[in-house]
């Protein structure tokens, strides 16, 4: 399993002899991989999220895709930036499948929107000004907006991953830098 | 940032902020117990999926053997029927030896406050019992035969660990 795992030596990764350990089943190993990453994992989905129980449960979700896909990373770089990669990718897909749970509910258009903040607001007293407004972005573009601007993706990755239009992905960032300024300016006034 | 947008000073401040600030945020409930759990019960699953075809294994050896060990008895003489004493006393003593190590095993789940996860896999631990009655049948026959000592055994042992599959089963995570 770890055989085609990490031939590279370009990176100074802490983390590779870890890899190398939970890549051949190794709990003990991917609990200490747990340890180091999982902090930055939550912070990424909570910002992704907006709520504080489905960022933790899509947290869970991203360690055990993980666990079951680390053979797939081949240290062509480094196993942070893989594992952002991944988090953001089963994040997405996690949201997604919660968003259609919530359309079932039939809590579509404002209303969810509306549901969203109310479960964010009991959460927003950890939140920074700029987290807080974050959470009164609908969905996808929050989505695109953390991801791009935040993230640093270029919005063709963006677009990629999100299953959308490169144009989409610019207009959405566009559209949610003016509501940003808005509530901005509502703040301060 | 790539935005080509009009740039308003406090946004640019608080993205650039976000975006050079080590985002850590620890996680207000304890979630490695939910993710450890998934994995061994991803495991547990894969072990199940194996004591299908060992059991399949186990039964057809056990036929195998019952079948070989009856016709060579009949082809033997009647007076070579007569049983080791001594070794019928060990038989006697490996399957008392075993029934103890079963119930010392559950007594430590049941006071440990556990229960048997899988009840399909009772059909599995009822076949594995039924296979080590009929090597010991078998053994009461031909008592000098090794290779049915040595199934015997490997029986007992194959029961103990599926009772442990069973009873360790972890309990469920919290799902998305």
């Amino acid at each position: 399993m770890t055989a085609q795992i990490l031939t590279s030596t370009q990176f100074d990764d802490p983390d590779i002899a870890l890899v190398k350990r939970a890549a051949g089943g190794d709990l003990e190993a991917f609990r200490d991989i747990y340890e180091r990453h999982h902090r930055h994992v939550y912070g990424l989905v909570l910002r992704l999220a907006a709520d504080q129980d489905a960022a933790q449960d899509v947290t869970q979700e991203v360690f055990i895709q993980l666990w079951k896909n680390l053979e797939r990373f081949r240290g062509e770089s480094k196993f942070s930036t893989w594992l952002h990669t991944v988090a953001t990718r089963v994040a997405i897909t996690e949201l997604r499948k919660q968003t259609k749970r919530l359309n079932k509910l039939q809590l579509a258009g404002d209303d969810q929107v509306q549901y969203e903040q109310q479960l964010v607001h009991e959460d927003s007293a950890d939140l920074n000004v700029l987290d807080q407004l974050l959470t009164r972005l609908p969905l996808q573009m929050r989505w695109v907006f953390v991801l791009h601007c935040l993230e640093g993706m270029r919005h063709e990755d963006v677009a990629d991953e999100l299953g959308i239009a490169v144009g989409t992905s610019k207009a959405q960032v566009h559209r949610a830098r003016g509501l940003l300024e808005e509530w901005l300016s509502y703040d301060n006034a | 940032m790539t935005t080509p947008e009009k740039q308003t000073p406090k946004l640019d401040a608080l993205i650039q902020h976000a975006t050079e600030e080590n985002r850590e945020v620890t996680p207000p409930r304890d979630l490695w117990r939910g993710i450890e759990a998934s994995i061994s019960r991803g495991q547990v699953t894969l072990k199940r999926q194996s004591h299908h075809y060992w059991l399949w294994f186990t039964s057809a050896a056990a036929s195998l053997f019952v079948v070989a060990g009856i016709t060579l008895s009949l082809s033997m003489n009647s007076g070579s029927n007569a049983v080791n004493g001594q070794q019928l006393e060990l038989l006697t003593m490996v399957n008392q030896q075993h029934q103890q190590q079963r119930q010392i095993l559950l007594t430590n789940f049941e006071d440990a406050g556990l229960q048997p996860s899988f009840s399909e896999l009772q059909a599995e631990l009822d076949q594995l019992r039924s296979a080590a009655v009929q090597v010991t049948e078998q053994l009461r026959l031909d008592p000098d035969n090794s290779e049915l000592w040595q199934f015997l055994q490997w029986l007992h042992q194959q029961e103990l660990d599926l009772l442990k599959v069973m009873y360790q089963q972890p309990r469920t995570y919290q799902q998305v």
